[in-house]
């Protein structure tokens, strides 16, 4: 199936639009190139409104408003909202033929409100000859592109994240749920579920003709109720599976909370580290302040002094050697004068007699010399005690002590210094680990993680348990088939009934096979695919590739990313954005792709936060992979995708809103009502419609904000 | 023996800010540390301008104009012997008589004109430190006038 | 062909060749069976009929050529 053209009247912002698709194979691509607010989001919701009816809006089409808002007036009034899509089918038999689906319904509006008419739809196979009315409109798309599919044919850039991204029992529940959807999976098991019925039915005819016998009734009776136990076992198995892996996701969760917040450190240790750091840049501190007073004491040391006085010091000195040297230092003149007088003779050899004249004379020469001393006795005295005292002072310095001592002390200090910058950096670094330490204590995380590890490990047991339970009564199933066999082969009617049964288990067998083999050798298909399109497209983002070595959906259908030794990533944490959008499109291209279903992808902004490489490989390898791509892309996604659109684009149209003149329009469109315009210009073109401002872009800006007709 | 105990030290009032600021005794408060007040006691920046003006052969400044104030009291060479005899020594070279030592006043006399003149030539060095501190700049002044 | 009925097809052929052979013609009449079975689950996807009942007797046809086969082949 591929669409040819779709045409919308009245449906929200989307008064009359209408917009053919390509179907070249050559160029499979088509673009709505759209800012954002432009319509891009309701043409989506437009398009599959058109295909699949009310269920395809948000809310199953509860409160949901199809047409403008500003149709309302005081009056009440009719508003006709119509989609009409022409598509083509290709069989090799018939070749390509030609339908065209109409929904319309007529909405009441006044004011605020609105009151939703009937919905009619009608399909027509258009026809050389005229339009041919085909009845039955819904079953006849639904077996190409059924309901189930939608969101996978029919996305956003940002949906189809959550095919990798939030809760992984979601994920695994919607990655299933596309796979079985396109896959078939679904019909599969919904034949086996029922023939296991007709199985069932049977039994109970057996038990209710067995008359007399009551060995057949016994083991019919046994084997419908081994029968009805199984299905309820398996759903608890499921059920404790959902838990386990939810669980799992929270142990794991807890597991990184409790990683980072010891990465981070534990408070009670960090408040430790930060308390020693302070004690030793307090002590550092001290050790500083002491080796600055030593410091300053040097400024009164003695060697100092010493130094700066030598000059007058070695005066002094020359001066007081002097006096030494004259025998006046030290003053011993009077005792020794003082000792003569008792002697007989003088020093100098002659008589000191008394009686003498001459001795008379020389005793009065000594009693002069000692009177004469006495006076200057206080000064000598002093000089003396100078002398002897300020012999430390006097002696000249060697080398440069007062030096030494100070490079020492000035070692100190740095020591100190460094010390305590040292401590200091602890402490502070202490300091913002905490302040940045998540609000949560250790043990209390430690305490969740052990919790969810218990309950994990106690669904794993049930799980285990049921599963065995399981095994045990299918083998019973086994066991009392083949009794119920033999019992049943002793009459005719027994016989017929067990043909029966042959037939119903041979079904059920291959079903089994069948589904079986879908989720493993189609599965893997899918996997492999969505593989090598993942690693094509982030082929040369040296970041991821380097980190990255494959995905893999594996048979719990979870996509996984392997890293480096195989070690499992998880996509919604350790890949960039533009990784995790290429994953989803490959997942979503594979799908398509090994399900052989022929139908348009349609994806709105996919590639939002991807730039350079990954954008255009992204776009490149979507184009190739599809049997019909249509995308919308606003101004910024296509920036740098110019050469690919060229060489892939069959068909380009341009959405305006006509509310941003003159924000980003350039002119004014002259338009008095609130609709998006459309125009035919490429992705380097631009019209008067059109044209918009260089340098102001709101999605220049790396963000999308919905459509603000979605939002109402 | 403290031949000055009795005899004070009289400074010009200009001095008194500066023997505040950069005397460790006389600061309270966060500044109170030796990196900024380098002098343990104010007898410490008094003797070391002494020592600035005899070792750069600066002219003893005998006369003190204007108001005084004492800053110092003799009884600090009590616990100084070797200062107290330094003053003696520099007053013998100064006079070239010994008799000098028996005159503490002209001694000390003698001692603070010299202090005197040292006295500006240290403020100088110590106002000069800019973002250095005083300790470290005083010291590089000191290193380099006896290395 | 519509959405994955081929790929449906492609299996249950694959699966096909492990039936056994329980009379004479049974693996044919199975085939028809196995398609109808199929068709049936789409009809009623789209028709929203019960199914069980139609299966149920697919299954009741072959199962009485498999008696009739045996009880031939018997006499």
């Amino acid at each position: 199936m591929k669409l040819l053209r779709e045409r919308i009247e009245n449906f929200r912002l989307l008064k009359e639009v209408e917009l053919q698709f390509s179907t070249d194979t050559d160029r499979k691509l088509s673009v709505i190139r759209a800012a954002n607010e432009s319509g891009k989001t309701t043409l989506l919701t437009a398009l599959q409104w058109g295909l699949f009816g009310d269920k395809a809006l948000p809310g199953r089409g509860k409160n949901f408003r199809h047409s403008p808002l500003d149709a309302s007036s005081g009056e009440a009034k009719s508003v006709t909202v119509s989609v009409e899509i022409d598509y083509v089918m290709s069989d090799l038999a018939s070749g390509d033929t030609i339908y065209r689906l109409i929904r319309s319904m007529t909405e009441t509006v006044k004011g605020g409100d609105w009151k939703k008419g009937r919905t009619d739809v009608c399909l027509f196979q258009l026809k050389l000859t005229g339009a041919d009315p085909m009845p039955n409109p819904d079953a006849h798309i639904s077996p190409y592109l059924p309901e189930e599919l939608r969101e996978v044919f029919f996305t956003d850039g940002d949906r189809a994240l959550s095919f990798v991204e939030g809760a992984r029992d979601d994920q695994k529940e919607r990655v299933e749920g596309a796979i079985r959807s396109l896959l078939g999976l679904g019909v599969m098991e919904k034949a086996h579920g029922d023939v296991h019925e007709v199985e069932l039915g049977l039994n109970r005819k057996i038990k209710r003709e067995a008359g007399n016998r009551n060995d057949l009734r016994e083991i019919s009776e046994r084997l419908v109720s081994l029968q009805e136990e199984i299905p309820q076992i398996e759903k608890k198995i499921n059920s404790f599976e959902k838990s386990r892996l939810r669980l799992e996701d929270l142990e794991q969760e807890a597991d990184r909370k409790l990683s980072d917040a010891l990465r981070k450190g534990n408070r009670t240790e960090l408040e430790k580290q930060r308390q020693t750091a302070i004690r030793g840049r307090e002590s550092a501190e001290k050790d500083a302040t002491q080796a600055a007073r030593d410091h300053a004491n040097l400024f009164k040391s003695e060697f100092l002094g010493k130094h700066l006085l030598a000059e007058p010091f070695k005066k002094a000195k020359e001066i007081l050697d002097g006096l030494h040297r004259q025998g006046k230092i030290p003053s011993q003149t009077i005792p020794v004068l003082e000792d003569r007088l008792n002697q007989p003779t003088c020093i100098c050899g002659e008589h000191l007699d008394p009686n003498g004249q001459d001795g008379q004379k020389r005793r009065r020469h000594i009693q002069h010399l000692i009177d004469e001393s006495r006076n200057s006795d206080e000064i000598q005295r002093k000089v003396t005690e100078l002398f002897y005292s300020a012999q430390d002072l006097l002696r000249p310095v060697a080398g440069h002590p007062w030096i030494d001592e100070y490079n020492d002390v000035q070692a100190r200090r740095q020591r100190a210094h460094r010390r305590s910058k040292e401590h200091g950096e602890a402490e502070r670094a202490a300091e913002a680990k905490i302040a940045d330490l998540p609000d949560v204590d250790i043990q209390q995380l430690r305490d969740s993680r052990s919790r969810y590890r218990n309950q994990h490990r106690d669904a794993q047991r049930q799980e285990m348990r049921l599963t065995h339970q399981l095994e045990s009564k299918r083998r019973d199933v086994k066991d009392a088939e083949k009794e119920r066999k033999k019992l049943l082969d002793q009459d005719e009617q027994g016989q017929k009934l067990d043909a029966e049964l042959e037939v119903a288990r041979d079904l059920q067998d291959i079903l089994i096979n069948a589904l079986e083999t879908m989720k493993t050798r189609e599965l893997k298909k899918v996997s492999d695919h969505m593989n090598a399109l993942f690693l094509e497209m982030i082929g040369s983002d040296v970041s991821q590739r380097a980190i990255i070595t494959r995905a893999e959906i594996t048979e719990a259908f979870s996509i996984v990313v392997f890293g480096r030794y195989d070690q499992p990533l998880d996509p919604s944490q350790d890949l960039n954005g533009a990784s995790r959008r290429a994953l989803t499109i490959a997942f979503i291209l594979a799908l398509t792709k090994v399900s052989e279903v022929e139908a348009p992808n349609v994806i709105d902004t996919p590639l939002g936060m991807t730039s350079g490489y990954v954008k255009t490989s992204i776009l490149k390898i979507a184009t190739q992979q599809s049997s019909q791509l249509i995308l919308f892309l606003t101004h910024d996604e296509i920036k740098g995708c110019e050469e690919i659109l060229d060489r892939y684009a069959g068909r380009v149209h341009t959405m305006t809103n006509p509310a941003h003149y003159p924000t980003i329009l350039v002119n004014d469109p002259g338009v008095d009502d609130t609709r998006v315009l459309l125009c035919a210009c490429n992705y380097r073109q631009h019209c008067e419609i059109c044209e918009r401002r260089e340098t102001v872009s709101l999605e220049d800006s790396d963000f999308d904000t919905p459509d603000m007709t979605m939002e109402a | 023996m403290n031949n000055f105990s009795s005899i004070d030290i009289h400074l010009p009032d200009k001095y008194q800010q500066y023997f505040q600021t950069y005397c460790l005794t006389r600061v309270e408060g966060p500044q109170n540390r030796p990196e900024h007040s380098p002098f343990p006691r104010m007898v410490d920046m008094w003797f070391l301008a002494l020592c600035i003006a005899v070792k750069e052969g600066l002219k003893p400044e005998f006369k003190v104009q204007g108001k005084t104030y004492k800053p110092i009291e003799g009884n600090v060479f009590g616990s100084d012997s070797w200062r107290s005899n330094s003053l003696m020594l520099l007053a013998v070279a100064h006079t070239g008589d010994v008799k000098v030592t028996d005159q503490p006043r002209e001694m000390m006399r003698i001692a603070n004109a010299y202090a005197l003149a040292g006295l500006p030539r240290l403020i100088a060095n110590l106002e000069e430190r800019g973002n250095g501190t005083a300790l470290d700049y005083l010291s590089d002044a000191v290193v380099e006038m006896i290395g | 062909m519509a959405y994955n009925n081929k790929k449906i097809r492609e299996v249950l052929q694959d699966q096909i060749v492990d039936v056994p052979q329980r009379c004479e013609g049974y693996k044919e009449e199975f085939t028809r069976l196995l398609v109808n079975v199929v068709n049936l689950e789409r009809a009623h996807a789209i028709a929203k009929r019960s199914v069980v009942k139609d299966i149920a007797n697919e299954v009741h046809k072959v199962g009485m050529f498999l008696y009739r086969s045996r009880s031939a082949s018997d006499e």
